[in-house]
Parts: C-alpha cells; sequence; structure tokens
C-alpha cells in the first residue's frame, strides 16, 4: 500500500515542515522530490495581484484531488505522495501547492510531481479569481495549461 | 425539492450560491435557469454542470435531494 496525504487547505501551511515530515518517513527511498507552488505578485500583463481567491466545491474539489493522486500512483512506481492544496483567500507570494514524491529511482519521482501538477492545474475543481488594485476576475483555464496537460496523453 | 449549486464565476455573475427548486429534470431546471443566466452574461452551453458531484453531460431524471450545480472550467494551482 502506498503511502498518501492529500488536502485542501484554507490556511497558509509550512511546506518546510510538511518536507521535514515527509523525507523522514521515506529515509530509504532513494529520492524524494519537492515543488511548491507560489502566487505571482503580476499577471502576465505586469499587473499587481494582491491574492488569488480560489472558489471550492466543498467534496467534490477534494474527490477531484484525490482522483488526481490516483491517476499518479496508477501511473508512476510510487512510495509515497503528499499534495496540500490551498483555497480560498491567498496572498500574492504564499504558497498555493505542495506536492511530494518518493520513490526508489529518481525518475518517477519527479516525473510523478510534473504530472501531478499538470493534472492540478486542469482537473482539481477549483475557480480562481485574480484581484489586485487594478483588477479583478476569474482566470480562465490557459491553453498552456491545456498543452501541458496532453503531454501525458 | 433539487440543491442547485453555482461556483466561481457563475456564482458572481448571477450573485448567487444557492438555491432550491422543485423539478424533475436537468433540462427541466437549466430551462428554468435560463433567463436568469443571459442576464448575468453566462451562456448555458459553455458551463459544466455535475449532479450529486458527478460531472453530467445531456439530460437525466432528477430525484428529491439531488444536488446539481453549475460552474466554468477547472482553473486551479
Amino acid at each position: 500500500m502506498v503511502w498518501r496525504s492529500v488536502t485542501l487547505i484554507e490556511t497558509p501551511f509550512d511546506a518546510a515542515v510538511n518536507y521535514a515530515d515527509f523525507s523522514k518517513r521515506f529515509m530509504a527511498a532513494g529520492a524524494v522530490v519537492s515543488f511548491c507552488g507560489r502566487v505571482r505578485p503580476l499577471t502576465h500583463k505586469g499587473q499587481t495581484i494582491d491574492y488569488l481567491y480560489l472558489d471550492w466545491y466543498p467534496g467534490m474539489t477534494q474527490k477531484s484531488l484525490d482522483h488526481i493522486v490516483d491517476a499518479a500512483l496508477g501511473r508512476f512506481d510510487l512510495l509515497g505522495v503528499f499534495v496540500m492544496h490551498r483555497c480560498a483567500k491567498v496572498t500574492a507570494q504564499d504558497i498555493i501547492v505542495q506536492v511530494l514524491t518518493a520513490s526508489a529511482h529518481r525518475r518517477a519521482a519527479f516525473e510523478a510531481a510534473d504530472f501531478l501538477m499538470d493534472k492540478l492545474k486542469s482537473e482539481a475543481a477549483l475557480w480562481k479569481r485574480e484581484v489586485g488594485p487594478e483588477i479583478d476576475h476569474w482566470v480562465e483555464p490557459s491553453l498552456s495549461d491545456a498543452q501541458d496537460l496532453m503531454r501525458w496523453g | 425539492m433539487i440543491k442547485v449549486l453555482f461556483f466561481g464565476r457563475v456564482a458572481d455573475s448571477l450573485d448567487l450560491r444557492v438555491l432550491n427548486l422543485d423539478v424533475n429534470y436537468l433540462s427541466q431546471l437549466c430551462h428554468k435557469l435560463q433567463g436568469q443566466f443571459i442576464a448575468a452574461g453566462l451562456e448555458m452551453n459553455s458551463l459544466s454542470i455535475s449532479v450529486n458531484q458527478v460531472l453530467v453531460r445531456g439530460d437525466m431524471a432528477l430525484n428529491n435531494g439531488d444536488e446539481v450545480a453549475f460552474f466554468t472550467n477547472f482553473s486551479g494551482g
């Protein structure tokens, strides 16, 4: 049984503590990969972002995260996987998502983290609003996100 | 009674998160909401719909206590 932890959380979290706990749990693993996604302080047009608001569907959003992790576990030879994703208000420069993977050899851990992030960007049941001094709009899925997802077939 | 939920841009545009309606089919529900959606600048055809937290396409019968949600494509992470 592969160890897994999948959490949707409304408040900031300590990614260093999560990494330390995960790494300690998998001391015998040959590879531990850690990825953190942060809220960029600027839009692609250079407008200031104060915060994101991630709307979520209680129950369904958690199920979508679990489903994404199921897909990763079915595809990569992992010893453990950890996903923590923020929802509600997320301030610029805060960590919005953390993905940790552990495997016997590096390739599976690297690829699984990459796969998980591409899936989370497109298939996590979340809706993102960018808010700043000049902006307040809902973000539509991007073409690049769709292209990233297509890499996995 | 059917519990109807709205998320993201849909909730924002409608200024509404939840309502309860007495309908028997999904198509009937969509028909009832169409005017509000148009007034809010939302195209019903471009929205995703879930019934009891499962994405659906096309018409289907609804049962008392079912939960239907309307939202745009996901944009997480």
